[in-house]
């Protein structure tokens, strides 16, 4: 269908990228594989970001859900097909126990925008020649890595990524950005 | 006459290969259709299942003694499950006859319309990852199904150009992975 077919673009300068912290509110659907020093799974994922919370919904193949995460600043909940429930004031170590690892949340919400999350230093990568050419950097131990952007009406936003940080690759496809206001 | 529910048992018994086209539509807990998905499927008995999704993007899900190999083109990564590990490899697991309907399912007849009958698949256990199953059946052929999880979601599979019985090469069935992708096994 065709609104899954958005174009691809050109990728865009520091200050573009900027103008997407004024987003309130935004939903991804994509796909993500993760691996673990331990495991490894994929799945199709929607990621609905608000004001106050965030949710993802986790897919299996058939489109049957795995799993929904709701978090908000310092409070996460997780349910799984099986019924397993938990709920947890700390939501790193909740995705550490229900999914084996832990990636933080409140960064990885400007990640996936190619943002670094705001009051942490950050480090951009120069590519090999020098000019900011490139939307990667490095935060918080994790590595950012940008292959390929999109446009949703006045916005541009990653298509590829590779988020690497504690013996975890994180590799998401964006198959659909929309954004609200 | 032969109850819905017998055809339905011996339709999945009788036929030994099929392939169909489907398409797949899934619809969230509020009712409005979510994604659309399009591609091929096989089914060589006994557990013998690939589904192969190529719109709007390339995924395979492969079933062969006793594991479930889930490959995504665009993420170049194969994840390989025992199959009763593998969450969402229902459809696979009733129609290769793995799973007998009737020790694991409480089946219930779901009456006929446009030609099609239907019989709901309730699963026995507690612990199912899935609410219900419906499957419809066009004469003895393969028409529809559809898949409830436990969150409300909805995923709607209807077959076109079902074929049964005919020959089917077995490498459809065998997964080698292309080079530079990953696989990752579970111990």
């Amino acid at each position: 269908c065709s609104w899954l077919w958005q174009p691809d673009a050109v990728m865009p300068g520091g200050a573009e990228r900027e103008r997407l912290r004024a987003v309130s509110g935004w939903v991804m659907e994509g796909r993500i594989a993760v691996r673990t020093p331990e495991d490894a799974w994929s799945a199709n994922l929607e990621w609905r970001h608000g004001a106050s919370e965030d949710r993802m919904d986790l897919n299996g193949p058939f489109a049957q859900r795995a799993a929904t995460i709701r978090y908000s600043k310092n409070f996460i909940s997780f349910e799984s097909a099986d019924g397993d429930r938990a709920e947890s004031g700390d939501p790193e170590a909740l995705l550490r126990e229900r999914l084996g690892f832990a990636v933080p949340l409140e960064a990885l919400r400007h990640w996936v925008l190619a943002l670094p999350a705001p009051d942490q230093a950050f480090t951009p990568r120069r590519s090999s020649g020098g000019a900011d050419v490139s939307a990667d950097f490095d935060q918080a131990g994790w590595s950012l890595r940008y292959d390929g952007f999109m446009q949703e009406g006045q916005w541009t936003a990653p298509r590829k990524m590779v988020i690497q940080g504690r013996g975890v690759v994180l590799k998401l496809i964006v198959d659909r950005w929309r954004f609200d206001g | 006459a032969e109850s819905p529910v017998d055809r339905l048992m011996r339709s999945i018994d009788s036929s030994k290969t099929l392939q169909a086209d489907f398409t797949q539509v899934s619809v969230d807990e509020l009712g409005s259709p979510r994604h659309k998905a399009t591609g091929v499927f096989y089914l060589q008995k006994p557990g013998k299942f690939r589904w192969d999704y190529a719109k709007p993007y390339k995924q395979q899900v492969i079933t062969s003694n006793g594991k479930v190999w889930f490959y995504d083109v665009d993420l170049e990564q194969v994840t390989v499950k025992r199959m009763d590990k593998a969450i969402g490899s229902t459809p696979a697991l009733l129609l290769t006859g793995q799973v007998s309907l009737k020790d694991n399912f409480t089946l219930e007849q779901q009456g006929e319309d446009e030609g099609i009958t239907w019989v709901k698949l309730l699963p026995k256990g507690e612990e199912s990852t899935f609410k219900y199953v419906t499957i419809g059946l066009q004469g003895d052929v393969l028409s529809g199904m559809e898949l409830a999880d436990n969150f409300g979601q909805l995923t709607r599979i209807y077959f076109s150009n079902v074929k049964s019985g005919g020959k089917l090469d077995p490498a459809l069935f065998e997964f080698t992975a292309p080079k530079g992708v990953d696989v990752f096994e579970d111990q």
